[in-house]
């Protein structure tokens, strides 16, 4: 997904001459198309996030929309005033496009685990939260939040994401997707999460257990508050995220559907992993992958 | 001190009055920069405020910000009754500064380190838009505790922005004391110029010395940076001396009148 949302940000840069990109030592390669062909808007700063963040919003001021792209936990962690008080407060749009989100560089420690990012950025108003799942739907969106000169911040994937979401159908002219009917149960979630949620659903399938899965690129309570109404939910509610349990999917679910509601949660825990290994072999520990989401409705049904 | 700064400072003491609040030393230190900023240096139109080829004044410096608010509306930005209104629930000028809530306000500040950047971002934008601009960006010598700032200093040297132009009101003072007893920076000045910065440094109430000093910069042809040495409270020794002074809030009627007769 990485690969398809940079060859994206480069289209839209050849293209737009309000579009400008700011990374941060980002590595060689990193851009290098346009670095040559457009070096006045594609910059390649130093390694400093908050100067990164202020830096877009000036540019912002005067007109451009800089597209921001770092390391995930970087983006979100270190710069955060500047994101909030640059960007936010002072109402100028960008992108910040974060790679690595979730636990897709696990193997680098907690410093790079990006399990808190939807929560530090819900405490941004006005901005909007995306977890794409496959290539398609990360190039929708980047050129959705260019278009409309939003506010956002895109949690990438690892890369090499089969695409998935054009067998499902969209709901409302939102960016949520269903796949499914009616049936016992509904596995809500987000991100690259969708295509274990996919696999899980065909396995109960099989055996003779239907249900639907729905997924919410953009982490929006109003998304969710009209999906829910439209289609209807059935059965038991299943949510799995790859965040920590407070400012993720599950948070929201939770704000539409009131704190009483009866729902399943799998998400990470509110700790600093003691592990390195694999984004799967994390999905693992935690009981987020096809076989064991498959197994843990059965089981609860 | 000439007429028209003591004009200004009464001016600052007059919001503070109907604010009952403010870092009043702050904002004299910085009296004659500003008024010199705005009286012979930057290019700007009241009736078009934001239009692209305005000079920018970027207040990083947030907390000095009754100063700022009394030179724009001394240059006719916006009515009177918004200074009368500062800090009040319905006013519009706060104990910060925020972006666009009236014209010429450029910038949101008052968490320190954030202008410099944001002046980055500007500076570079002229060259993008072709537009011919300068960019300003007034720091405190606290305020270069943040490393933020740095990081903005040595991206302006890497991009050779000829048209930004930092001033840093060295009033050697910050909320807990004396600047150099917190973190002795050393020789600021060099220290910037290190950093690829073309430095200068004067007298920054001597308003003759800081409009030299402001056109040099302008037709220098790197970035530049002028450290102004100045007086906390400048001008009131109550302000310059008295250290719990630096944000106050619950100014009385006899405290004002106690600062209009040392003015």
């Amino acid at each position: 997904m990485r690969k398809e949302a940079l060859d994206c940000i480069e289209e839209l840069v050849s293209k737009n001459p309000k579009v400008c990109i700011i990374g941060s030592d980002l590595g060689s390669g990193t851009f290098a198309k346009t670095l040559k062909s457009h070096p006045d808007r594609v910059l390649m700063e130093g390694i400093a996030e908050q100067h990164i963040i202020g830096f877009s919003a000036g540019l912002a001021a005067n007109g451009f929309y800089p597209i921001i792209h770092t390391i995930a936990t970087f983006l979100t962690r270190r710069c955060y005033e500047q994101i909030a008080i640059d960007l936010a407060q002072q109402k100028l749009p960008a992108l910040l496009v974060g790679a690595g989100g979730g636990l897709v560089y696990s193997p680098l420690g907690p410093t790079h685990q990006a399990t808190d990012d939807f929560a530090l950025m819900t405490n941004i108003p006005s901005m909007r939260i995306f977890a794409p799942a496959d290539p398609r739907e990360v190039i929708e969106i980047i050129e959705a939040c260019v278009q409309n000169k939003i506010l956002g911040y895109v949690r990438l994937g690892r890369g090499g994401e089969p695409i998935v979401t054009d067998q499902m159908s969209r709901i409302d002219g939102s960016l949520s997707k269903i796949l499914g009917s009616k049936g016992l149960y509904t596995i809500i979630c987000t991100g690259t999460l969708l295509h274990e949620a996919l696999q899980a659903s065909r396995k109960l399938d099989k055996v003779g257990i239907s249900g639907q899965v729905i997924h919410f690129p953009e982490l929006s309570e109003s998304d969710i508050m009209s999906t829910i109404k439209s289609s209807d939910i059935s059965g038991k509610i299943f949510i799995i995220e790859e965040h920590i349990p407070v400012g993720g999917l599950a948070t929201r679910v939770r704000n539409v559907l009131g704190f009483e509601s009866e729902i399943w949660v799998r998400q990470l825990p509110s700790s600093y992993s003691e592990n390195y290994g694999s984004q799967k072999d994390h999905w693992l520990k935690w009981g987020l992958t096809a076989d064991q989401i498959s197994s843990w409705i059965k089981g609860e049904l | 001190m000439d007429s028209r700064s003591k004009t200004l400072r009464e001016k600052v003491i007059f919001v503070a009055e109907h604010g009952q609040r403010g870092h009043l030393p702050s904002a004299m230190s910085l009296i004659e920069i500003l008024r010199v900023l705005y009286d012979e240096v930057l290019s700007f139109d009241v009736g078009d405020p934001w239009n692209v080829t305005r000079d920018r004044l970027i207040l990083s410096k947030g907390h000095g910000c009754i100063a700022l608010y009394v030179l724009l509306q001394d240059m006719g930005f916006f009515e009177l009754k918004e200074l009368e209104n500062f800090c009040k629930f319905e006013g519009k000028l706060g104990g910060h500064p925020e972006y666009h809530v009236l014209p010429g306000i450029e910038s949101s500040t008052g968490s320190l380190g954030h202008g410099a950047a944001f002046g980055v971002g500007h500076a570079y934008s002229s060259r993008l838009l072709g537009k011919d601009f300068q960019v300003w960006v007034v720091m405190g010598d606290g305020e270069m505790n943040e490393g933020s700032v740095w990081e903005s200093l040595m991206a302006a040297s890497h991009h050779g922005l000829t048209n930004l132009n930092f001033i840093i009101d060295a009033n050697g003072k910050q909320a807990s004391g004396d600047s150099s007893a917190i973190w002795n920076l050393g020789n600021l000045k060099n220290k910037i110029e290190s950093f690829g910065i073309k430095s200068y440094e004067c007298d920054g109430h001597d308003v003759i010395a800081l409009e030299n000093v402001f056109k040099q910069m302008i037709s220098d042809r790197q970035p530049s940076c002028l450290v102004a040495r100045t007086t906390k409270g400048k001008g009131i020794l109550k302000l310059e001396e008295e250290a719990s002074w630096h944000h106050k809030s619950a100014i009385s009627s006899d405290e004002v009148a106690t600062l209009r007769k040392n003015l």
